[in-house]
């Protein structure tokens, strides 16, 4: 048979692969690319905080530029959807309590994430 | 051969071999690490690696036009390339009158580089409408002499006995091509894709002479004006480099035999 | 019974032509008309957009007498053309070692020919890393090593830029001179040797009696390949120093290049590229007479 010795070629094999493997990844992509950011704040004790702001933002070539803020629940947590970026820079508040930064970069835009460790803030 | 001398020339090229993959290894190093863009001195090995910056290369350029650009470009010059050489190699196994006057022609075409053309070759673009596109950009590139000549040569050696054969069956001219000297000479084919494919792949001058707007970008366009505007303050800078080297790497690596067998047939890029 | 034949062979004609005419008129509009065009453009005075005006001689005169980039570029041409002959010995060398029966030769000569391939503007970039002066990896070796102390910016350094562009070069080409020259010493019928070691010639005579004088064609093809890529390393020039410091490093080709899609002046690039295309056809032509003839000979029997 002839297409059998044709599906033996290794150019047909890696590029045959390649394809799969891209085909793959994009369905992963695909279907998890809600831009869904979800994490936690707690206190340096471990105790869930309420009501901190927590601001998304993103890493330009000369700055930090806010992309979003939201408030934390009365488990102390939050989410952002549709976020839309391939890297994310985290902070949390409260009052004059700070977490520090936390730059996550990420696989691919928009992807969904859940923040581990929890984002700790201090005085 | 002696032991000794034998182990002295293995230490001898693995040296070498070394020196010679060390630009290839750093830049790697750096794309997957990034540890030493700002920080003296450098860790020869890379720490906990990454592919984030392909991630940031990935959405800073708009990879996959670039891509998609180069790829077309070089499979319309592979496929052009494949059929106009063929048809001329052929054409020049048979005894027709003008046949040296062709041959000479092809040879001292041969011998102009095409650095030297790039002028009037612009302004012909131009009068012909195609600056700033992909068919203007593969133009020049849709045919190679070498693999002209390849095929010639190639064809010739295919045994007499059989074209007779084949005509006395009442295959056409054109389909003793296609049919009976084509599929016998596959290490001509491939040589001819490998090549022009690898060439047009890596053209950089004359897609900078030609190309305007950003759509039409080919991939070294893409990577010299990353350059440009990055400088080298990011690792993702050497992600695209890796990028844009991986596939003629890998093309090359598949078929090295007949890539290194065309080169030496007497080839010049030209 | 004539006329039937003639038809025949008339339409066979034909055919050889319709295969033929395809591959010939891309070689006609993108060298051969080229080559000429610019020859006319040399003797005259023109501009997008304005009528052509016989010139005579005045831009070889300017070229010639006023232009001191030109001769810049020419001498700076001349002293890249120096990397060949240092990347033939090195490529000679190392095809001497990889001819040798040993395991495992063919990846020696695979990861040594593996720049070559490379897109050229990808390795400019490579290098420029190399040689960056705060944390690059060759000030990185040579502080380490002692052999300098205080970082130097090769490629801002009107001692170095040249030299550490021209090691870029050799760096990618050596292996396919190696791969050339290989084929070469492969093409020796070993009974030469053979016959040399009975009559008791010793290695280095072998060397130069029976290897060099057989390799001469390998070599000038080589020397020719070099002669051309130090007229057409614009790629290289371009990303690692674009021509500078100052104008250490324009070639012949990156001064036309900027002449006439920068400074818009076609007439006076293309008389520079006349200028530059016969003195290729010169070293060729020198390099072809004292191989014998036979470099980059293309096997074209009939």
């Amino acid at each position: 048979m002839a297409w059998r010795t044709y599906l033996h070629n290794r150019f047909v094999l890696t590029f045959g692969i390649i394809a799969i493997a891209v085909l793959i990844w994009n369905i992963y992509v695909a279907l998890n690319d809600d831009g869904r950011i979800t994490g936690q704040v707690v206190d340096p004790a471990g105790q869930p905080v309420p009501q901190a702001t927590v601001v998304l933002a993103r890493n330009t070539v000369t700055s930090v530029e806010t992309v979003g803020k939201t408030t934390t629940n009365e488990q102390g947590r939050f989410t952002f959807d549709d976020h839309g970026q391939f890297s994310i820079v985290l902070t949390a508040s409260k009052g004059e309590q700070e977490s520090s930064r936390r730059t996550i970069p990420l696989w691919f835009r928009n992807q969904n994430i859940n923040i581990t460790p929890p984002l700790t803030i201090t005085k | 051969m002696m032991l000794r001398k034998q182990i002295a020339i293995h230490a001898l090229l693995i040296l070498i071999s070394v020196v010679m993959l060390t630009p290839i290894y750093w830049v790697v190093k750096t794309s997957v690490t990034g540890e030493n863009l700002f920080s003296y001195p450098p860790t020869i090995i890379p720490r906990d690696p990454n592919l984030f910056y392909y991630v940031e290369a990935w959405y800073t350029v708009s990879f996959v036009r670039l891509f998609s650009n180069s790829l077309v470009i070089a499979t319309l010059v592979v496929v052009v390339n494949l059929l106009l050489n063929a048809m001329a190699g052929y054409a020049l196994t048979k005894q027709f009158r003008g046949k040296a006057l062709v041959l000479s022609f092809l040879l001292m075409s041969m011998m102009i580089p095409f650095h030297a053309t790039i002028i009037p070759a612009y302004l012909l673009t131009a009068k012909l409408g195609l600056l700033d596109s992909k068919l203007g950009i593969a133009l020049p590139a849709l045919s190679h002499i070498v693999c002209i000549l390849l095929f010639k040569s190639n064809f010739e050696a295919v045994p007499s006995s059989l074209v007779q054969a084949a005509r006395l069956d009442g295959l056409s001219e054109w389909q003793i091509l296609t049919r009976i000297m084509m599929p016998l000479s596959k290490p001509a084919v491939a040589t001819n894709i490998i090549l022009s494919f690898i060439w047009s792949w890596n053209e950089f001058l004359w897609p900078l002479i030609v190309v305007r707007s950003p759509d039409q970008q080919t991939m070294p366009l893409g990577l010299v004006s990353f350059l440009a505007s990055f400088e080298d303050t990011t690792g993702s800078l050497y992600a695209f480099c890796v990028l844009v080297v991986l596939p003629s790497m890998l093309v090359f690596l598949l078929a090295q035999k007949d890539f290194i067998r065309g080169l030496t047939s007497g080839a010049t890029k030209g | 019974m004539t006329r039937l034949f003639r038809l025949k062979r008339n339409r066979e004609l034909a055919f050889v032509w319709a295969l033929l005419i395809p591959a010939l008129i891309i070689y006609l509009f993108y060298r051969v008309i080229p080559l000429l065009w610019n020859v006319v453009l040399s003797f005259s005075f023109w501009a997008p957009g304005k009528p052509l005006e016989f010139a005579g001689l005045y831009h070889y005169e300017e070229m010639v007498f006023f232009d001191d980039g030109f001769w810049i570029a020419l001498k700076n041409t001349g002293v890249f053309m120096l990397a060949t002959p240092v990347a033939i010995s090195l490529a000679l060398a190392l095809a001497l070692l990889v001819d040798q029966k040993i395991r495992g030769r063919n990846i020696y000569r695979t990861l040594i020919f593996l720049p070559y391939p490379m897109m050229v503007v990808a390795v400019g970039i490579v290098w420029r890393w190399l040689y960056n002066d705060s944390v690059g990896l060759i000030n990185y070796g040579l502080r380490t090593f002692g052999i300098i102390s205080e970082p130097i910016a090769f490629l801002e350094s009107y001692r170095f830029a040249m030299i550490s562009v021209m090691a870029a070069a050799i760096w990618q080409i050596v292996g396919f001179f190696m791969i050339i020259i290989l084929t070469g010493l492969q093409n020796i019928p070993p009974h030469l040797h053979e016959a040399a070691l009975i009559d008791g010639a010793r290695a280095h005579h072998r060397f130069w009696r029976i290897t060099l004088p057989l390799l001469r064609p390998s070599l000038f093809l080589c020397v020719i390949l070099g002669v051309i890529a130090s007229f057409t390393s614009f790629d290289l020039i371009y990303t690692m120093t674009g021509g500078g410091p100052g104008r250490e490093t324009e070639l012949l080709i990156t001064y036309i290049y900027k002449a006439s899609f920068t400074l818009s002046q076609f007439d006076y690039a293309a008389a520079m590229t006349v200028v530059m295309f016969a003195l290729f056809l010169t070293l060729a032509t020198i390099a072809n007479r004292l191989s014998g003839g036979d470099a980059g000979k293309v096997d074209i029997t009939d």
